[in-house]
């Protein structure tokens, strides 16, 4: 029944810290960071406000670029294929695999489909499969969590020993199993996918609601004749909320490695359809040629996985009230 | 210790029943390995009765996987039909492979990434802080087959053409002395650690931040010890425990196949075996390696709480 006043050294830094870290009042409610930082300063080295200010500035920078960054990337795909004279299943062999021109912003491909249009669209499928499989896998991890650490006893054991099962149990196998039985469209992807990658948030949830039920705060309201319903929502979520969000952020980031990977592989989002890592795939034979044809997709997940991190660590931060500028 | 270790072992041994389990069925229900065989069967019918036999086709789909265990348990893993020889055989032939390019990554890797992360945390905010900061988040978020690719190609192709020589061997391995291995080992080794680097380096830096800001680290500098002491023997002491948990893992997950890297340098190591082995429906071959992976996923877990254990006496195992 004690508070936890200090993180654990180390271990999910960050993430299991503002778990350990109890809170029963909304974030607005919290001091705001400045003051908190005025007030950690008493008991820390010293540190001046202009690098405050700075390390603060610094990180926010990178949150911000993050998130414009993706929003640009989203409408690069969204928009631009609108302004071009190509669809993306369109083939024209006489001009096949044409350097980057005006006319082919990418070039083209070996049966001269225009490889600009066909990056928006892979791109376009894999953001929509890594949002769908960030929001699955963190509703389905969180309900998973914290039903687990709600009731505890037999019902924590079977959740954590399925968490175990799907650590054990090769990726490879499920996703081509469920392939052959279910067909492999973007919607079968992101389920297969999401029920392989809930296990993070669900050990999260599980962990940070494990420590909450026993607080003095839930006891109260239960005592003062809250219901099931309103101390969930009232007391218990504000404190895996923020946890919530940045594991949504770079789960998607996973997901879509993951797919791309997957697809790379030639066991992930099959043709007609292309997805970033397919387009990969497709240029490989020919990256002593051109390696820049490889490069297009490739960077595109980079710079996507690039500054979907930068945003789930500013949220870590923004959304962490006892998180001191570092990083 | 030992109870916990025995304990541990005896609870993942249905785990590992129920996977394998899982994972027969589901292969099973999945594929059909008469499919050859409709169109031509009256026949062809001595082959489709050898098929039935060798796969027990006409047990129950749901029993099948007791005939495997029965096998299993007294050390006959099966045939393999995509490569041709005993299952046994593949596993010792690739672990070995894998092992090959998953150990010295792992060393190299680890090694560098511990430096990275006490430069870091001694030159905090420095421009080499900054620099190799910007290289992890860079790291973190290449996928490994981009980074194979590019690495494949830069030292495989670009710099060949470069200078007229073949520096590097991009695939295969092929050398007999420890020279010609160790030239193939290279790159697929190099690819694998860059990508240990990146995760680790980043959280090495965390740990030793929060280690080298804590009372006993002033208490060391206050009695007179050397700096190179305080930070080398005592806040890297402490920064490494959670450390040993992050490399026990990346290590359970090196030995069991690196499936892109092995692909793309064409390695034949278990990853490789493993897509192929997906690809042709090599059933005995896909329980074998889904049964050594787990094996090593379980036993480097294990392996990395005792030596939590072991390393931090605060932490108590029962």
């Amino acid at each position: 029944m004690d508070q936890p006043t200090d993180r654990p050294t180390g271990v999910e830094h960050g993430i299991a810290g503002s778990g350990g870290e109890v809170r029963s009042f909304a974030y607005s409610d919290v001091l705001t960071s400045d003051e908190a930082v005025a007030l950690e300063g008493l008991s820390e080295k010293p540190k001046s406000f202009g690098r405050l200010a700075w390390e603060r500035f610094l990180r926010h920078r990178l949150a911000l670029i993050g998130a414009i960054g993706l929003v640009l990337i989203a409408l690069l795909f969204i928009v631009a294929p609108w302004f071009s004279d190509y669809a993306f299943d369109e083939r024209n062999v006489r001009d096949r695999l044409l350097g980057p021109s005006w006319d082919h912003w990418f070039g083209t491909d070996e049966i001269g489909r225009d490889l600009f249009v066909r990056t928006a669209q892979g791109g376009r499928y894999s953001l929509r499969i890594g949002l769908t499989v960030a929001v699955l896998a963190t509703v389905f991890g969180a309900l998973m969590g914290a039903i687990a650490g709600y009731f505890g006893g037999w019902i924590d054991n079977v959740v954590s020993q399925l968490v175990n099962l799907i650590l054990v149990v090769p990726a490879l196998i499920v996703l081509s199993v469920w392939a052959l039985k279910f067909g492999s469209s973007a919607n079968q992807l992101s389920i297969v996918l999401a029920a392989l990658l809930w296990t993070r948030i669900a050990r999260v949830v599980r962990g940070v609601v494990f420590q909450i039920k026993e607080q003095e705060f839930v006891m109260a309201a239960r005592a003062a004749g809250a219901s099931h319903g309103r101390i969930i929502v009232r007391h218990v979520m504000p404190n895996f909320v923020g946890v919530i969000a940045v594991e949504i952020t770079l789960l998607l980031g996973t997901a879509i490695v993951l797919e791309s990977t997957l697809s790379f592989l030639g066991l992930g989002v099959k043709p007609p359809n292309a997805s970033l890592g397919t387009l990969v795939a497709d240029a490989k034979g020919s990256i002593d040629n051109d390696p820049i044809r490889v490069l297009t997709p490739g960077f595109f997940i980079v710079l996507i996985v690039l500054f979907v991190n930068f945003l789930g660590d500013g949220l870590r931060d923004a959304l962490d009230p006892k998180s001191k500028a570092e990083h | 210790m030992l109870a916990y270790t025995i304990r541990r072992l005896l609870l993942t041994i249905p785990l590992l029943f129920i996977a394998l389990y899982l994972v027969h069925v589901g292969v099973s229900a999945t594929t059909d390995p008469l499919a050859p065989f409709y169109l031509c069967l009256p026949r062809c019918q001595d082959g489709y009765d050898q098929i039935v036999e060798a796969y027990n086709l006409d047990v129950s789909i749901w029993v099948r996987p007791f005939i495997w265990f029965g096998n299993a348990l007294q050390g006959d893993l099966g045939y393999s039909t995509s490569i041709g020889a005993p299952v046994t055989e593949v596993l010792a032939d690739r672990a070995w492979n894998t092992a090959l390019i998953a150990v010295p990554a792992f060393l190299i890797g680890s090694t560098v990434a511990v430096l990275l992360s006490v430069y870091s945390a001694r030159h905090q905010y420095s421009f080499g802080d900054y620099f190799f900061t910007g290289l992890s988040f860079l790291g973190l978020a290449m996928p490994a087959f981009v980074l194979a690719l590019v690495i494949q190609n830069i030292f495989g192709v670009q710099l060949e053409n470069w200078f007229g020589i073949k520096p590097f061997n991009t695939g295969r391995k092929t050398g007999e002395t420890p020279l010609e291995v160790a030239r193939d080992v290279f790159l697929p080794a190099m690819s694998l650690a860059i990508l240990g680097i990146a995760a680790e380096s980043r959280f090495g830096r965390a740990t030793m931040l929060e280690n080298l800001e804590q009372d006993y680290i002033r208490t060391a500098r206050a009695k007179g010890v050397r700096e190179r002491r305080v930070v080398w023997r005592h806040a890297l002491r402490n920064a490494l425990i959670p450390l040993v948990t992050l490399w026990a893992l990346s290590l359970s997950a090196l030995l069991g196949g690196a499936v892109v890297t092995e692909t793309i340098f064409s390695w034949p190591g278990l990853g490789t075996a493993f897509l192929r082995a997906l690809g042709d429906v090599d059933l005995d071959l896909i329980l074998g390696i889904t049964l050594f992976t787990a094996l090593i996923t379980i036993l480097f877990n294990l392996l990395a709480d005792i030596m939590y254990g072991v390393l931090d006496p605060r932490i108590r195992l029962d």
